[in-house]
């Protein structure tokens, strides 16, 4: 029966991964995201190397292995997916990852929203954290940020990064 | 008589044969051979500094564009990660202003709720 239980997590494990789940989706929503964004090690060790005068925020960098973002705008006339079928999707997947032990840091349920923001552990600090939000029907945003991650480190680099989009040259499709 | 008619022979021969030998034209990497052994190539003598000059505007030219494209990737990245960040900074301002604590450990909102009063 253990070994049933195992041979089960891993086959979980090895459905549930992010780009499993954001491919998932993608076919659920049937269509394109407004923002796609994927950096790899690669990029993250560039964007490292570019702010080492800055200690704090290259350090963090360092330890990150992934960042992607999806956001899809759903009250386009592009979409034709199912607005219901979309947030049965977002509570599925969460406790699916519940249920393979990633820790729920904060959820909202809403009428009109529902955020995840789902950390998977390791000792003191996180290894990976996914976050899934629909907000006002409208808007789903999926993020997933992989690497050794301290919560105030992430504020760091948030603080860091953040700008207002206005000032972006970039056609988010708003 | 017959001394000076074998002399006259030889001399004739001999004037055929180098005549022969003067109308043979020199192959090109003899003559290049011969000028570099005597220290006469001029050739050689612009064409090496051209050579590097050369080889030294490649390489620039090289370094130019890497430097160039490594500039780009750069910039798409820092906007990327921006963009990232601020997707990151919109949903947790919504978890903490409109947070329904149904839904949340409080053990674990805190270290977050300090981590975003750092911003």
């Amino acid at each position: 029966m253990k070994k049933i239980n195992v041979i089960i997590a891993l086959l979980m494990s090895f459905q549930l991964n992010a780009q499993n789940v954001l491919d998932k989706l993608q076919s659920l929503i049937k269509t394109e995201p407004s923002v796609e964004i994927n950096l790899g090690p690669a990029m993250l060790g560039l964007l490292s190397g570019m702010t080492s005068e800055e200690k704090q925020v290259s350090d963090v960098m360092k330890n990150l292995t992934e960042i992607s973002v999806r956001v899809y705008h759903l009250d386009d006339s592009d979409f034709k997916g199912d607005v219901e079928q979309i947030k049965t999707f977002i509570n599925t997947t969460a406790a699916e990852m519940k249920a393979l032990g990633m820790e729920q840091l904060a959820t909202i349920r809403e009428e009109d929203s529902t955020v995840y923001i789902m950390a998977e552990m390791g000792g003191d600090s996180m290894r990976g954290l996914s976050v899934m939000s629909l907000d006002d029907d409208s808007e789903l945003v999926v993020i997933k940020i992989g690497g050794q991650i301290l919560l105030k480190d992430l504020a760091g680099l948030m603080g860091r990064f953040d700008v207002d989009l206005d000032d972006i040259d970039l056609d988010l499709g708003n | 008589m017959r001394e000076q008619s074998v002399e006259q022979q030889v001399s004739e021969e001999l004037t055929n044969y180098f005549e022969q030998a003067r109308q043979v034209k020199c192959p090109p990497s003899m003559k290049q051979n011969l000028y570099q052994h005597l220290g006469l190539n001029r050739t050689y003598k612009w064409f090496q500094p051209a050579l590097a000059f050369s080889m030294v505007a490649v390489c620039s030219l090289g370094l130019v564009w890497h430097h160039q494209k490594q500039q780009d990737q750069l910039e798409q990245a820092e906007r990327d990660m921006q963009i990232a960040m601020h997707y990151m900074q919109k949903i947790s301002e919504k978890t903490l202003e409109d947070t329904n604590t149904l839904g949340i450990k409080p053990a674990i909102i805190v270290p977050v709720s300090k981590s975003m009063a750092q911003i």
